[in-house]
């Protein structure tokens, strides 16, 4: 009897929430954009904003014969990886039934563990040939956070219109894309290549901000779900 | 549309892995009409797959009274999410992730607000403890803050915890949706329990 009346209850409520969502604009139905049109249309703003920043901060000297130099070329290539994959992950992420297929996920476990390792490897632990008393060294620091807060704006405005279930993950892929891709950028134009240097004013701030953005990303990333 | 777990009609576990796999399909097409806005395809893909998405939930959640705020809460995700559903690939296994993350959220949530009406009733236990004369000023101030509350969260409060309603009954009752009731009722309990914590201060 009390079963009956639960199966009751159940199927009336069922039918008034059908009413409900079938009066929704269908507008809001609609499918968004593709995850591969999303992460071209961030990656590709992303690379030209950095490319003006970089001609606008002004090139480090000697940059094009250096980046040759197979440490230092490897280096920024890890650098481009991990942005790009991570991009990726943090656009799947929100997408329910999505995930990063196994190769990718090993190619950026392996830019992000040698992203770490490089400078150990190919990095001297002093230059000779650069004037420490330098003022932008000490700069590289605040500004691989400043430059690389706006493209971590401009891809979590994208991945907010997503679906995330797991919101700090996406908060910490999408970090670690945007402040990468903004590390590199400054890294093209910084005139001390040291060990010391890239790994306390280039990747340290890049592994801070991710930390950052998983707080950050649970918040803003779940709240589609509060959405009435 | 019967949403009876017996129904043999909309059972998709009952088909052949042909009709199964027909059934799969045509849901398919069902979601890639709603997203281009056909909103009778919607409401066939919501009866449709009701029965299915009911089963997933009746399998994982014991207590019948939380079977229809998990369900619930089900749909309203499933609304939320569906603008990311690809259609060129198959919907299994974008449905089964969002029913079997939005049961995860739906759980979770039910058990903190769960642990805060007894933190509240505790508190109102608490105030019947003392002495007559105490026990009819915490009246007092029990009624003053339920006073306090605004409008629509008083409401909800007096609906569920005075009058004894069930969560279905006064949503209807406020012509609002069951979850946006127990957001309502959450905040008016969260107000209760500052303003006693301050009179059991004083």
């Amino acid at each position: 009897m009390k079963d009956a009346a639960r199966r009751a209850n159940l199927m009336k409520a069922h039918q008034r929430l059908v009413e409900e969502l079938v009066q929704t604009p269908p507008a809001r139905l609609r499918r968004g954009l593709d995850p591969r049109v999303q992460w071209i249309l961030w990656f590709g703003l992303m690379v030209l904003a950095l490319a003006g920043l970089v001609l606008f901060l002004g090139p480090r000297p000697g940059l094009w014969l250096d980046i040759q130099k197979p440490g230092f070329g490897i280096f920024f290539a890890l650098v481009l990886v991990g942005g790009a994959l991570s991009a990726w992950g943090a656009i799947l992420s929100g997408i329910p039934g999505r995930s990063m297929a196994a190769w990718q996920k090993a190619i950026l476990g392996f830019a992000l563990a040698g992203l770490v390792l490089s400078p150990f490897v190919f990095f001297p632990a002093v230059a000779p040939d650069v004037d420490g008393s330098r003022l932008d060294d000490d700069w590289c620091f605040p500004l691989v956070l400043a430059v690389g807060f706006l493209p971590w704006v401009g891809l979590g405005s994208i991945l907010a219109r997503n679906a995330s279930f797991r919101p700090a993950l996406t908060g910490v892929f999408s970090g670690t894309s945007a402040f990468l891709m903004a590390s590199g950028a400054l890294y093209l134009c910084c005139p001390c290549w040291t060990r010391g240097h890239i790994l306390m004013a280039h990747l340290l701030p890049v592994a801070l901000a991710s930390f950052a953005t998983a707080f950050l990303g649970s918040y803003w990333f779940s709240r589609w779900m509060k959405k009435s | 549309m019967a949403l009876d777990r017996d129904s043999k009609s909309k059972k998709p576990f009952g088909y052949s892995s042909e009709e199964n796999r027909l059934q799969w399909e045509s849901w398919q097409s069902l979601m890639a009409l709603t997203q281009s806005g056909d909103l009778q395809a919607y409401r066939r893909l919501l009866e449709e797959i009701g029965p299915l998405l009911l089963g997933y939930v009746r399998k994982r959640v014991y207590d019948p009274d939380q079977v229809m705020d998990a369900y619930q809460d089900l749909l309203l995700t499933l609304h939320k999410a569906l603008p990311t559903y690809d259609p060129k690939r198959p919907l299994g296994p974008w449905l089964f992730t969002v029913a079997r993350n939005s049961l995860l959220v739906s759980l979770g949530r039910k058990r903190r607000i769960l642990e805060r009406e007894v933190q509240v009733e505790k508190l109102q236990d608490r105030a019947q403890a003392p002495a007559a004369e105490e026990s009819e000023g915490l009246g007092d101030e029990l009624y003053r803050a339920l006073r306090g509350l605004p409008k629509m969260n008083r409401q909800a409060v007096e609906l569920l915890k005075i009058q004894g309603l069930s969560l279905e009954e006064a949503s209807r009752r406020l012509g609002i949706s069951v979850p946006a009731l127990k957001v309502r009722a959450h905040r008016g309990y969260e107000y209760l329990r500052k303003s006693l914590g301050e009179v059991r201060k004083k």
